[in-house]
């Protein structure tokens, strides 16, 4: 393998490296553990749903109404407080995201919705429906020392949320690499026909990938709204543009077929890193958000441009 | 082998779509240890009968038996479960994953609950090994060649154990030599005891493997025979309704100047040092084992992939060919060898595929005109015998011929100088070949100059003119139509001199 090849191969390790290289050499004080820590639980609601967007872009769908779903769930876990008590209600969260993830499967599933319609409608109607729950309020949550407990950093790195988000990503890569449903899903995004014909059903992989990823959206959804103590129908509205860009700059190909969570995982830091950095110093909100632009289309051009052609006869022996 | 004779029994099958009747009332029945052959023309229900068998369809009426049992299969999983595996013309595998990973689609094995990578690759490489497929079970397979993918799907299929193993059309993107390498495969499941159901437009083929063969015409059995008393006349006889006396006319034709020549083209990679010249009114074959480099020869000729070395002169006049656009522009047409993915575009209708290349020409003022463009369509679906003779068809809804077809239509409305052809009858039937061989005869003996991408032996020599034959990257001499014999060719083609 040559050098460039591994060079693209890894690239997301690389642009993350040197992000970090050049922040630590500009910034003053930026590699530091609470730095890490800090970039870890900044970017764990995004990476939660990442991880759940992982498994949809695998399997060729997409789900943009994740961050309504985000919305929908916090607001369930903060309004059943006072009837039901915390614990449960955060549990209803969590399901409330399971069943928006169920709704978008059976769309896209049962009625064959294209995804992408079918969950732009679902992001309108989530997001209306958490409006119409709150009256467009934010609702305040029945105690406020939770969410203090809930921020409390452990191991002098991890918060609750941000382990969270590791361990679903190893967990994520552990399956995703090494499970028979785990490659199945591949399969399925790469060529439904042939899965099917396979015996493999496509339709219930996509459908569960739909509530994995609507649950996973649910629990981060309940984590933020524990977290600050509130449910707002406005939380979440521009994240599903983050979390894409996350998954695509970790390598996970947006057409199906191709993905992994050790990149999702780099993808995630990398702009976490790349924002943090550019924060510090005070670059403003949009030309950080034109050079995440400008990653991005870097990586996915780097892949095209690298990757030898799918069809090339040159590796054709005479066998026989 | 089992105590059963009869592996599969299949009793008046019938299956009415809205509106077609795609089976009527057909009988088979296939034994274990035995090749039974099924021909027919496109359409005439072959591919409805084996879907029906891999449980895709469920029959409007009809039984199946498994061995002596009578079986209902809803899903190809059911099918699966009782031993039953396709071998589809369609390639049926997930370019993503490895080679092993496909071999075992749907039935990876586990271990602690977990895929067994290292046992998948184990088995899969002793697998291809059997099949004598030098193929790396780690390899992703959408990196290898569509022959290579053929011989994994085959792995695959005979991976599984079955007690009864489909295959459609399994030689169509195969070379001679791998043809060959399949037929030993396939006795050898035959000495195994497994029935072996072989779908295939290759009589020559059909004679060669079969055993039992049965005959389908427009949905119906016409009959089943022992392969043993029946040539391939008699087959296309029945298989058409009428006696077909030459498969492959040749229509004597002019021979002009040269058109198109190539002179030591070479891509540094797939082919080096490539010279031919076609004169009007030829047809020239460029034949070769798969892999050799005769498409990404003709697919540089016509400016789809780039070259490193040497010239293409048209009418003597050398031209720089970068894009398909400047091939059409120096009178370049090529039609595809895969036609799915590369000659029609599937969700547009017959006319719209047909005026793809044209619309500039057919349009004023930026506007289509649309009578133009129909009656465009309508010339040639005339011509050609389309069929149906409905331009307004969508494409992806005609038989692999007709398809093929329009494809030419296409091309042949830039009112090219020469036409390359890419295993232009491949996977199409017997009626549509002799077809697309007039339409290709008619065109030389109009003067167009004709390059003809076939591995099919029997093809070549019946219609070209003088044959150039590859092996690895590099051309042959030409060899003229009085000195061409199969020998000749298969000596070019391996480097091996005939005995």
């Amino acid at each position: 393998m040559t050098v460039l090849v591994r060079l693209v191969r890894y690239r997301v390790a690389v642009i993350l490296g040197l992000t970090l290289l050049i922040a630590s050499l500009t910034v003053s004080g930026f590699p530091s553990v609470t730095t890490l820590g800090l970039g870890l639980d900044r970017s764990a609601t995004i990476g939660i749903i990442a991880i759940g967007m992982t498994v949809l872009l695998i399997a060729r769908q997409i789900d943009l109404s994740v961050g309504s779903t985000f919305a929908l769930a916090g607001i369930t876990a903060i309004m059943l407080q006072p009837v039901i008590g915390i614990w449960p209600a955060a549990l209803a969260g969590v399901l409330a995201g399971a069943a928006a993830g169920a709704f978008n499967g059976l769309l896209s599933v049962v009625f064959r919705v294209n995804a992408l319609v079918a969950t732009l409608a679902t992001m309108l109607i989530f997001r209306s429906v958490a409006h119409w729950l709150t009256d467009s309020q934010p609702v305040p949550g029945t105690d406020i020392m939770l969410s203090l407990a809930l921020s409390t950093v452990h191991l002098e790195i991890f918060t609750l949320r941000s382990a969270l988000f590791v361990g679903s990503i190893l967990l994520l890569h552990f399956w995703l690499t090494r499970t028979v449903a785990g490659r199945n899903l591949f399969a399925v995004g790469s060529n439904a026909d042939a899965a099917e014909a396979s015996g493999i059903a496509p339709g219930r992989t996509v459908f569960l990938a739909f509530v994995f990823a609507g649950t996973l959206a649910g629990v981060a959804g309940v984590l933020q709204s524990l977290t600050t103590n509130t449910g707002s129908p406005v939380f979440g509205a521009e994240l599903i543009v983050t979390v894409i860009a996350a998954v695509v700059v970790g390598g996970t190909r947006i057409e199906g077929g191709r993905g992994s969570a050790l990149g999702t995982l780099g993808g995630v830091l990398t702009i976490a890193a790349l924002t943090t950095a550019m924060e510090f110093q005070s670059v403003p909100a949009y030309i950080q958000q034109v050079v995440v632009g400008l990653i991005l289309i870097l990586l996915v051009v780097l892949d095209r441009t690298v990757r030898p052609g799918p069809r090339t006869h040159a590796a054709a022996g005479v066998p026989g | 082998m089992s105590a059963v004779a009869t592996a599969l029994r299949m009793r008046g099958i019938s299956k009415t779509f809205p509106g077609v009747k795609a089976l009527s009332n057909v009988n088979l029945t296939v034994d274990f240890g035995r090749v039974h052959a099924i021909v027919g023309e496109n359409g005439a229900g072959k591919s409805t009968l084996m879907k029906v068998l891999s449980g895709t369809y469920l029959p409007t009426t009809g039984t199946t038996d498994i061995a002596g049992v009578e079986v209902r299969m809803r899903k190809p999983a059911d099918a699966q479960r009782l031993g039953i595996r396709m071998v589809h013309q369609e390639l049926n595998l997930v370019p993503d994953l490895t080679v092993a990973e496909n071999v075992y689609l749907g039935r990876m094995p586990r271990k602690w609950g977990l895929a067994d990578k290292a046992k998948m690759v184990r088995d899969a490489a002793a697998i291809l090994d059997e099949l004598g497929a030098a193929i790396d079970p780690k390899a992703r397979l959408g990196d290898l060649s569509i022959s290579q993918q053929q011989l994994v799907e085959i792995a695959k299929a005979y991976a599984a154990g079955p007690r009864i193993i489909v295959l459609d059309e399994p030689t169509s993107s195969l070379s001679e030599h791998e043809t060959a390498a399949l037929f030993r495969i396939l006795r050898k499941m035959k000495q195994e005891g497994i029935a072996i159901v072989y779908i295939s437009h290759r009589l020559k083929e059909v004679l060669e493997i079969a055993d039992d063969v049965t005959i389908l015409r427009d949905g119906s059995m016409i009959d089943t025979r022992p392969a043993d008393g029946i040539t391939a006349a008699e087959m296309i006889r029945l298989m058409v309704g009428r006696e077909v006396t030459n498969v492959f006319p040749k229509t004597p034709s002019e021979i002009g100047a040269p058109v198109l020549k190539v002179a030591g083209l070479g891509d540094g990679y797939n082919f080096r040092d490539v010279s031919f010249e076609v004169r009007a009114g030829e047809i020239l074959g460029l034949t070769g084992l798969v892999g050799a480099g005769r498409t990404e020869l003709a697919r540089a000729v016509f400016g789809m992939a780039r070259v490193t070395e040497g010239r293409v002169e048209i009418g003597g006049k050398p031209v720089a060919i970068n894009s398909p656009a400047a091939a059409v522009r120096a009178g370049i047409a090529y039609v595809p060898e895969d036609r799915k993915d590369d000659g029609i575009v599937p969700s547009l209708s017959v006319r719209e595929n047909i005026s793809l290349p044209v619309l500039r020409k057919l349009s004023r003022f930026g506007r289509v005109s649309m009578s133009a463009d129909r009656k465009l369509a309508e010339s040639y679906t005339k011509d050609f015998s389309i069929v149906p003779p409905d331009p307004e068809r969508r494409i992806s809804l005609l038989s692999g011929g007709n398809q093929q077809k329009a494809v030419i239509s296409k091309w042949l409305s830039t009112n090219p100088s020469v036409l390359i052809l890419d295993e232009p009858t491949r996977g199409v039937d017997v009626g549509a070949k002799a077809e697309i061989h007039r339409i290709i005869g008619e065109l030389v003996a109009g003067g167009m100059a004709v390059v003809m991408i076939s591995s099919e032996l029997s093809e070549v020599l019946g219609v070209c003119d003088r044959v150039v034959v590859m092996r690895d990257g590099h051309a042959s001499a030409p060899v003229e139509r009085a000195a061409l014999s199969e020998a000749r060719i298969m000596a070019l083609a391996t480097g091996e001199e005939a005995a």
